[in-house]
């Protein structure tokens, strides 16, 4: 009924049917008929050559949570695939084992005993004499007293200039005085080593403020990482016990910093399709710039054994910095499988990536006020390898005819710590990331 | 003439069958090749927007051409696919159908909506009006009007009874009509008629 009451004929429904006859010819996507051919292959078991193989080649780079240098980025190429990924933590401090001195210790130097009454002799020539016997068996060039932490008084400790002690099974040592011949010659001290246990005290003090920052990096699972760590180590004090006096040298770093700069990767990646499983590998190669800086200060001084009488010798502050490039080839194996294979694919993966890494220094410097030439050696970073199991799912849109819009989110959990020569540790981070890109398909 | 070339059409379809049955690629391309604009066609009024009547399309040409032995040669190739494009695009709605809430229709004046509907309205435009049609009443328009199923047959397919059939078409109708009407309005204020 109309709003005149008038019942409405059928001639209604037959415009309506006479307008939709004139269709006009709606346009299919060209990727419509291999859709069609690619579940009938799945269907008829066969694996598909055609249309199977992708492959992704291009420059990639990221930058900071900035979305306007992601859309810049991402106009900037075809086929390149940009990524995102937060990370959870930031990375340890720097792998920079500095060396001040001209000795250091082999680092499975633990508990090696030092005659207690020879050192006692207070004759400078006889402590010296020891400490080489006792460093040439350990294959160093020179002498030690010892290194204790936390030990105010060595009258106190009778029993620790005998020690040299460790701390933990993964233990960090800086050594950082050389030998000095104290004023008037009553004593030699001639090395210092600080022992740090880096699992403990550098990851608790890793709170930098780019934690969990979303940065805009290329490919996928690389481990690129940005951030700073900080750590104040804890002091070591030495000492030497010489008749009724003692001279001792106490050096503190104040600060560790490491931080790693953005970085850029160019990767080529490849993808295999049958039925529905997706097999994807390739090749990424990136840079980390790392940038690690020791902050210490340092202090000899000698005391009158229960006198109340103390003496500088000297003190001295000091900063090193070094700049290096980690370079690293990441390989990633993943396997994934379609769940929806309509216009949008949906792809969920898992696999791993290895990595593989050396270091370059670029620039290393020392500052030092004081009496003090010290050289330094840093620990490098060569052919350690850094497993990750990752998960993540994409989804794929074709834009035009061999190319598809990729977006995709992927988990990547770190299976291996990566050490450097000296067997420092560092736990790689946890990645979890966001990524887009355009792919090519053939 | 025309008994030969009918001859000709129905060898040539015979042909195009057998080579979907053997599953040869290049005859089942061919197939797609002649079918595909017209079935899009048909997909595009049943559904919502011409990414998801693809979808349509691709679900019901692989059920063409796995399902080809068992085209009984009562109707042309052509109207088999096409009930399969129907058939497969009502399954792919079947769950939306009755989930948008009715709607306040208006009266209107039928001879309006006629004249308009004579006049200027273009196919894409109407194909629109369709495509915004709640569900229920896009699928029970284009079966009734469209497609020229009645409204029992219309029942059967899509599960619901007569009644409810008859009402989702008047709904629909109003609706279309009620476009129509404020579509004219619209252009009229815009070239200031």
């Amino acid at each position: 009924m109309d709003a005149n009451g008038k019942q409405q004929p059928d001639e209604l429904a037959e415009l309506f049917r006479q307008k939709m006859s004139r269709a006009e010819s709606p346009s299919l996507s060209d990727s419509l008929w291999e859709r069609i051919e690619e579940d009938l292959n799945r269907i008829d078991g066969k694996g598909k050559r055609k249309g199977g193989f992708w492959w992704f080649l291009g420059m990639e780079g990221y930058a900071g949570i900035a979305a306007a240098s992601a859309a810049v980025l991402l106009s900037a190429a075809v086929g390149l695939q940009l990524y995102w990924r937060q990370f959870d933590n930031v990375p340890n401090a720097g792998n920079t084992e500095i060396r001040i001195g001209k000795n250091t210790l082999s680092e499975q130097l633990n508990n090696v005993p030092v005659p207690a009454e020879e050192i006692r002799l207070g004759n400078e020539t006889a402590l010296a004499a020891v400490a080489e016997e006792v460093f040439a068996e350990q294959e160093a060039e020179a002498s030690l007293v010892s290194a204790l932490a936390d030990h105010e008084m060595p009258a106190e400790n009778a029993s620790a200039p005998g020690v040299l002690e460790k701390s933990g099974n993964q233990t960090r040592k800086i050594p950082l005085l050389s030998a000095e011949p104290l004023p008037g010659g009553r004593a030699s001290i001639v090395e210092e080593v600080l022992y740090a246990p880096v699992p403990e005290v550098l990851p608790a003090a890793s709170l930098g403020s780019n934690e969990g920052q979303w940065l805009v990096l290329a490919d996928f699972s690389s481990g690129h990482e940005q951030g700073e760590s900080k750590a104040v180590l804890s002091q070591a004090r030495m000492f030497g016990n010489v008749s009724d006096s003692y001279s001792g040298s106490k050096r503190t770093v104040t600060e560790l910093q490491s931080e790693t700069e953005k970085t850029s990767a160019f990767g080529v990646k490849v993808g295999w399709i049958k039925s529905r499983i997706v097999y994807q590998t390739g090749m990424q190669y990136y840079e980390m710039r790392m940038f690690d800086e020791l902050e210490s200060f340092g202090a000899l001084n000698q005391e009158k054994e229960r006198v109340s009488h103390s003496m500088t010798a000297f003190s001295e502050e000091e900063v090193i910095t070094v700049k290096r490039a980690v370079k690293v080839f990441n390989v990633p194996l993943r396997v994934g499988y379609r769940v929806w294979d309509k216009r949008l694919q949906v792809l969920p993966h898992f696999g791993a990536n290895l990595h593989f890494a050396w270091d370059d220094e670029l620039d290393a410097k020392h500052m030092a006020s004081g009496n003090q030439i010290l050289d330094y050696e840093s620990d490098r970073i060569a052919g350690f390898s850094m497993a990750t199991a990752s998960a993540g799912i994409d989804l794929s849109y074709p834009l035009l005819k061999f190319f598809s819009l990729n977006v995709g989110t992927v988990y990547e959990k770190s299976l291996k710590e990566l050490s450097s020569e000296k067997e420092f540790v560092n736990k790689y981070p946890d990645g979890f990331s966001l990524n887009f890109g355009v792919q090519f398909n053939f | 003439m025309k008994d030969f070339l009918s001859d000709l059409m129905q060898h040539k379809e015979e042909e195009l069958v057998k080579g979907c049955i053997q599953k040869n690629r290049q005859i089942q391309r061919e197939v797609y090749e002649k079918y595909a604009q017209s079935m899009m066609c048909i997909a595009r009024r049943y559904t919502k927007s011409d990414m998801e009547a693809e979808d349509v399309l691709q679900e019901a040409f692989v059920k063409v051409f796995t399902k080809i032995d068992t085209f009984k040669k009562d109707s042309t190739l052509g109207a088999w696919i096409k009930r399969i494009v129907i058939n497969t695009a009502l399954n792919s709605q079947r769950g939306k159908m009755y989930a948008q809430p009715m709607e306040d229709v208006t009266d209107f004046n039928y001879q309006d909506v006629r004249e308009r509907l004579m006049a200027d309205i273009a196919y894409e435009q109407l194909l629109a009006y369709i495509r915004e049609l709640p569900s229920g009443s896009q699928m029970v328009f284009n079966l009734h009007v469209l497609e020229g199923f009645n409204h029992k047959e219309i029942g059967e397919k899509l599960g619901i009874s007569e009644g409810t059939s008859k009402s989702q078409l008047s709904r629909a109708k109003r609706l279309l009509q009620e476009k129509i009407i404020k579509n004219d309005e619209i252009t009229a204020n815009h070239y200031g008629r």
